[in-house]
């Protein structure tokens, strides 16, 4: 891909990719006093949470520096934002797996991802927008998942607000009420507890029906 | 229950939630736990097929997969364009 291609599929928010032809780190850029090593462990923690999520999608394997997870190692200082942010990436990863999506050349597709992962991974919940000074109650949580995605969409492809938009709008209800691989959206650990033994008990649920 | 879901689905959907089915189906599963009775069985299989039913109504925007992509493992490749 030659530079603005890359630029335009948001390559060059990979921080390694960015860093090819530099000098490689030292040994004491990677001691325990790095962003990189309370990332690592902030994202173990984070690993025994969220396993209930990893078997829906059976195989999923997420690295550092993989595609779904480039922004993490860099800017998460909070377990609990990185519980969320880790949630809003495996929805992509999940997405991915599911289904064909084109992430790259139909813009729908991508919205329709931005729009499940705002949804399902906490971010729009009544408490985040508080701290976003963002104080709306009534069907707040569509106007926030409707900007989270297109400030997504906004963050990773090159094109104008208005293309965005209208992406987000003519993809949005089909995809906001797609609440796999739960059933029910979850607004805590607790609720996400139940999707998982609802996953577990499903080959009886089906054989029931 | 009743004041955080009311609180959940207000600040969702914008509207207070209808109940009503999910205590029908509430009273039809412990009516079949008690008397094994079939027609209590019957009205809660009819009503998670409808509710299930109801999710699917919206057309999907993208195609499904049988199973997942062959190279979902790998790491990804500085050359190959994406």
């Amino acid at each position: 891909l030659d530079q603005e291609e890359e630029e335009d599929y948001g390559y060059n928010l990979f921080s390694e990719r960015r860093r090819e032809g530099k000098q490689k780190r030292g040994f004491m850029s990677q001691s325990l006093y790095t962003v990189h090593f309370k990332c690592r462990n902030m994202l173990q923690k984070c690993w025994t949470n969220m396993l209930g999520f990893l078997l829906f999608c059976r195989k999923v394997r997420i690295i550092c520096n993989g595609i779904f997870l480039v922004n993490v190692c860099n800017n998460i200082h909070h377990p609990s934002i990185m519980n969320r942010v880790v949630t809003h990436e495996l929805i992509h990863a999940f997405d991915h797996c599911r289904a064909h999506v084109d992430w790259f050349r139909n813009i729908k597709h991508l919205a329709c991802s931005e729009i499940r992962a705002a949804n399902l991974s906490g971010d729009c919940s009544f408490i985040n927008e508080v701290r976003r000074f963002k104080f709306g109650f009534k069907q707040h949580r569509q106007a926030c998942i409707r900007d989270g995605a297109i400030r997504s969409i906004l963050a990773v492809r090159k094109v104008d607000r208005e293309t965005a938009e209208k992406a987000v709008d003519e993809v949005f209800n089909s995809c906001f009420n797609d609440h796999e691989p739960y059933g029910r959206v979850p607004h805590n650990s607790k609720e996400a507890k139940y999707a998982y033994r609802d996953f577990q008990n499903r080959d009886r649920y089906y054989a029931n029906l | 229950m009743g004041i955080r879901s009311l609180c959940h689905n207000y600040y969702t959907y914008g509207e207070a939630p209808s109940c009503a089915q999910w205590k029908t189906d509430y009273g039809n599963c412990r009516k079949w736990e008690k008397s094994k009775s079939e027609h209590a069985k019957e009205s809660l299989r009819k009503s998670e097929r409808a509710r299930i039913l109801e999710k699917q109504k919206h057309a999907p925007v993208w195609e499904m997969r049988r199973s997942p992509p062959m190279d979902w493992y790998l790491p990804l490749d500085d050359d190959k364009p994406k």
